[in-house]
């Protein structure tokens, strides 16, 4: 019997039973050719699975960590009432995947800029972090407000404004008052990225939803203003939205 | 921390993996880590306990990919006129680039169709069986095998040819 691709890479699967081992290895036998064949395919097996053997042993990094531990907040339900009651989550460490080449970082910092280059070098309590393609991505606290967190909520940062964009994205502006950042944050795919950020106004004791458009910065206001498409998202459609995830 | 969460964290190594063998870089794959274990405690009521939560998690990252791939490509297609335009005359001096490269395992692998990937990832990368696998995927076992040949078959020629 012929033995096809499909039944080698089966047996080198462990998917094959006592009779179709059998018939693989007589074939193997009478052919020198499929010997060959079958090396190569166990060689890839073992190539491939090494490849990614050691990003099981990494230490997991401390944001992922705190999102597996963080679940209850994810409830849609209690979104609200645990934002008001839970403390201030501790500041991350300063974070470093040791498995980025050095040159990455330096590449990244260069794309995304001198706010990016200042935003790293204070480590900014892990609140935006550029990623590999150069995108200032919303991590720790300030990514779980993104998407949890309705405007006027009290936190660590804080949510004033949520949007739609002409191009149908999310939109929303934050206030981080510990790293005093503000800018606007926007959802593409499962991450956040940083519009445009500023230094952001020194705290106000009060923040909630009638006066929060009054103490966005105004940098943040107008570039909202140029970004916007209708109005901006109600309480109820901020509710909408976050239950689709900031998604269409 | 409930006791799904408990598991979850033990899991995380393995979704990392998972996620860099599918993900094209680090930062996504932990990014695709994050949406599953956020998607995962969003949904844990669904999940049936005594049934395996890998396989669960596996689905959920595969989805919560494929909705990310297919986010991509549209934005893809909007910049795509200007990109074939600047590769007129180039595409012979890129696929021969291509080839003087040492291509890596993790190179062939980004390489390979989204559909192809995930196959091997999981059966590869992750162990599992052609059952596990195909219920992770949500397709039959016979379009899971197609899927691991026609993978294993171009990543073959593809580090042959970078040889």
């Amino acid at each position: 019997m012929k033995i096809d691709d499909r039944k080698l890479i089966a047996y080198v699967d462990g998917e094959l039973d006592a009779f179709g081992r059998a018939e693989v290895e007589a074939a193997v036998a009478a052919d020198p050719v499929l010997g060959v064949r079958l090396e190569e395919h166990r060689l890839l097996r073992a190539k491939v699975a090494g490849a990614y053997a050691n990003v099981a042993r990494e230490s997991v990094p401390a944001q992922l960590m705190a999102a597996a531990k963080a679940g209850a907040e994810a409830d849609p339900d209690n979104v609200v009432k645990l934002a008001d009651r839970r403390k201030p989550p501790p500041a991350p460490k300063p974070q470093v995947k040791v498995t980025l080449p050095a040159w990455s970082s330096v590449a990244a910092t260069l794309m995304v800029g001198a706010v990016a280059g200042y935003l790293i070098s204070q480590q900014n309590a892990g609140v935006l972090a550029p990623s590999m393609d150069g995108a200032l991505v919303a991590k720790g606290g300030l990514a779980r407000a993104l998407n949890n967190n309705l405007s006027a909520s009290s936190g660590p940062a804080r949510l004033a404004i949520s949007f739609k964009t002409a191009d149908g994205r999310y939109c929303r502006t934050f206030q981080a008052d510990a790293q005093r950042i503000a800018g606007i944050a926007c959802r593409e795919g499962p991450r956040w990225i940083a519009r445009m950020t500023t230094a952001a106004p020194a705290p106000t004791k009060t923040f909630d939803y009638r006066t929060a458009a009054s103490a966005t910065a105004p940098a943040v206001l107008a570039a909202v203003d140029g970004m916007i498409e209708g109005e901006p998202l109600d309480r109820a459609g901020e509710m909408a939205a976050k239950a689709r995830r900031w998604r269409d | 921390m409930d006791e799904i969460q408990r598991e979850i964290v033990e899991l995380l190594p393995r979704l990392r993996r998972l996620a860099r063998a599918i993900t094209r870089d680090v930062a996504d794959a932990d990014d695709l880590t994050q949406l599953t274990v956020e998607r995962a405690l969003l949904r844990a009521a669904q999940w049936t306990p005594g049934t395996r939560l890998d396989s669960w998690m596996y689905r959920i990252m595969k989805n919560a990919w494929i909705d990310e791939a297919r986010a991509r490509s549209r934005q893809a297609r909007v910049f795509a006129p200007e990109e074939q335009g600047l590769n007129i005359g180039t595409d012979g001096a890129a696929a021969m680039e291509a080839h003087l490269q040492a291509a890596s395992v993790e190179q062939a692998m980004a390489r390979l169709p989204d559909d192809q990937r995930l196959a091997v990832a999981l059966v590869l990368v992750e162990g599992l069986s052609y059952r596990e696998a195909a219920a992770v995927l949500e397709v039959p076992e016979g379009t899971l095998t197609s899927r691991l040949v026609r993978g294993r078959n171009a990543l073959l020629a593809d580090l042959r040819g970078a040889a």
